[in-house]
């Protein structure tokens, strides 16, 4: 059978002009072909109502609107955060004012003033606030941006802690040459007030003129975080930039002190300079305080002087003292770890604490912390238990405190509490109305921690 | 800019980080160099003596870090490819070296195990 179209017809090309483009066709169409418009390109037409997505999956490239890069600013300049977390609050105009007698040192030792709260001293003249704020005894976290003005609970503790001014003075007073010495570590659980008794000490003795020396905390002193360097003689290492930085603190708390005391004989400081003797005690701090390389010796001349008789009386803190009874994190050439008592500054302090060395007439007093690693040897010690020969514990804590008073900072009593929990009351920070009810549910509650005891008094936010 | 060991350090950078920029120092042997020079843990090279600086970029030089170091392991890779040994085969042909399977995912090796990786 033959086809009806012939194979030959299919093989001829198609008939082309050269010259003319060849115009695109449709499928089908009855139009003839050069009259036809050409043919649109494909794709969306540029003013099409398609929604974007949809277009963005039609197209292949990828359209990115650049925006000019603006240099941001930091949230916080360097050292800002620093300055804002150990910022220190101690009044608040919003709070009501609550008129309170001031915690004078006429109230040393008193005990019928036990059981009441007192305002520290402020006013026009008075700068014992500004002084204890230089020695660091305000510290964050002790709920003084809560109040108009900072005021303390007169303790059973704290009349203990009059006790040991009580002793000095009364040598003092009698005027017996003999050395007059308090040693004391306040020891009790968390949150039980052993930082605010050493500031409660503070406060009385800059008010009497003593000589403040605080050392805020001692954890500053152990974590490795100041310049540390050998010094060949006492085989101790000193920290000079630390030094320094407590020099400048007892410098600013006890300017009127300082410049009274007057230097026994000549010192050398560091390798040139001299202080001759009959100068200021305030000069050769002074002097100090801008060069580290002399700091160590600075504080080593106002120790020396402060032990010999006619020198004023001294109150030498320190805070956290579980903190210098664990390995420090320094380490020595070889890389061994250097024990915190080969710190010439803890092991200063621990001097005075065991009464190797001493005042002429002064209070040593150090407050243990609950915020640190176990310190089992130190425990024990407290304790004054005797140690198990097969428990593995560090035998140089134990000499380090002998002899030293143990005073239990104890939760507060019935009377204690009513009278903090009045005071929060006027202050307005509490919602409650003070009754028998209330009462007994927060003592109960808190079981008069007084940490535990103000955050259930703590209004809540509405 | 402080110059340790041959190379220029911004002064604000503290001496630990420094120190474990190099080839071949790590946080325990930073610590001990640290310790050797009494240096704690938070000082800048800008708190550093001048002398000390140099006592320490003589402590580095005798230690093998940095090019000495990425040498002596091409080195001791090199050998191993040279007496034709197992494992230099292996790091010529960028497979696993310690006896790990091959079937699956390998990308560690073919990114380390070679012959000129470190020289």
């Amino acid at each position: 059978m033959v086809p009806p179209i012939l194979w030959r017809c299919l093989r001829t090309p198609p008939i082309t002009h050269p010259l003319k483009p060849r115009p695109r066709l449709h499928n089908f169409t009855t139009t003839p072909p050069l009259s036809a418009k050409p043919l649109k390109p494909k794709g969306p037409p540029p003013s099409s109502k398609m929604k974007s997505g949809i277009q963005r999956t039609q197209s292949n490239k990828i359209r990115i609107k650049k925006e000019p890069i603006v240099a941001q600013k930091p949230a916080y300049e360097p050292g800002q955060r620093k300055e804002l977390r150990k910022r220190i609050v101690l009044s608040n105009t919003n709070a009501i004012q609550v008129v309170l007698p001031t915690m004078t040192a006429d109230l040393i030792g008193n005990e019928d003033a036990a059981g009441a709260m007192f305002a520290l001293p402020s006013g026009e003249e008075d700068t014992t606030i500004d002084r204890l704020r230089a020695l660091e005894a305000f510290q964050t976290k002790q709920h003084w941006p809560f109040f108009h003005r900072p005021c303390t609970l007169f303790r059973r503790e704290t009349v203990e802690v009059g006790r040991l001014f009580e002793r000095v003075m009364q040598r003092e007073s009698t005027g017996e040459d003999g050395w007059a010495n308090e040693r004391a570590i306040l020891h009790g659980y968390y949150g039980c007030g052993r930082t605010i008794l050493l500031l409660q000490a503070m406060t009385w003795a800059l008010q009497k003129d003593w000589v403040v020396i605080a050392i805020p905390n001692a954890q500053d002193l152990v974590i490795g975080h100041t310049e540390y360097e050998l010094e060949g003689n006492s085989h101790l290492w000193l920290q000079k930039a630390y030094t320094t930085d407590l020099l400048n603190k007892i410098l600013k708390a006890n300017q009127k002190t300082l410049k009274r005391m007057k230097l026994s004989q000549s010192y050398r400081l560091g390798r040139i300079e001299e202080v001759q003797k009959g100068d200021a005690m305030k000069k050769v701090l002074e002097t100090a305080v801008l060069d580290p390389l002399l700091a160590w010796d600075a504080f080593n001349v106002l120790l020396g002087e402060l032990g010999l008789p006619g020198s004023p009386p001294v109150l030498f803190t320190l805070d956290n003292l579980n903190q210098i009874s664990i390995p420090s994190k320094y380490r020595d050439p070889a890389f061994n770890v250097i024990h915190s008592h080969d710190l010439a500054l803890p092991n200063t302090f621990l001097a005075y604490l065991s009464g190797k060395r001493s005042f002429h007439k002064g209070i040593t007093l150090a407050a243990t912390s609950s915020k640190c690693s176990r310190t089992l040897a130190l425990d024990a010690a407290l304790e004054g238990r005797e140690v198990d020969p097969y428990e593995r514990l560090d035998p140089r804590i134990g000499p380090s405190i002998e002899g030293a008073q143990i005073i239990h900072v104890d939760s507060l009593s019935k009377e204690e509490a009513k009278a903090l929990m009045d005071y929060y009351s006027e202050s307005g920070i509490m919602k409650d109305t003070v009754d028998l009810t209330t009462f007994n549910e927060k003592y109960a509650v808190s079981a008069g921690n007084p940490r535990d005891l103000f955050s259930t008094c703590l209004r809540m936010r509405q | 800019m402080v110059n340790l060991y041959g190379v220029q350090i911004a002064e604000n950078q503290l001496v630990h980080k420094a120190l474990r920029s190099f080839f071949g120092i790590g946080h325990n042997v930073a610590d001990r160099i640290c310790a050797k020079f009494s240096i704690h843990k938070t000082a800048r090279i800008s708190q550093l003596t001048q002398p000390k600086v140099t006592a320490i970029s003589s402590e580095m030089t005798k230690m093998v870090i940095d090019t000495e170091l990425k040498r002596k392991i091409g080195d001791n890779i090199m050998r191993l490819k040279d007496i034709g040994t197992y494992r230099g085969k292996r790091h010529a042909q960028g497979l696993p070296v310690r006896g790990q399977k091959t079937k699956k995912q390998i990308v560690s090796a073919r990114r380390f195990n070679r012959v000129s990786t470190h020289t």
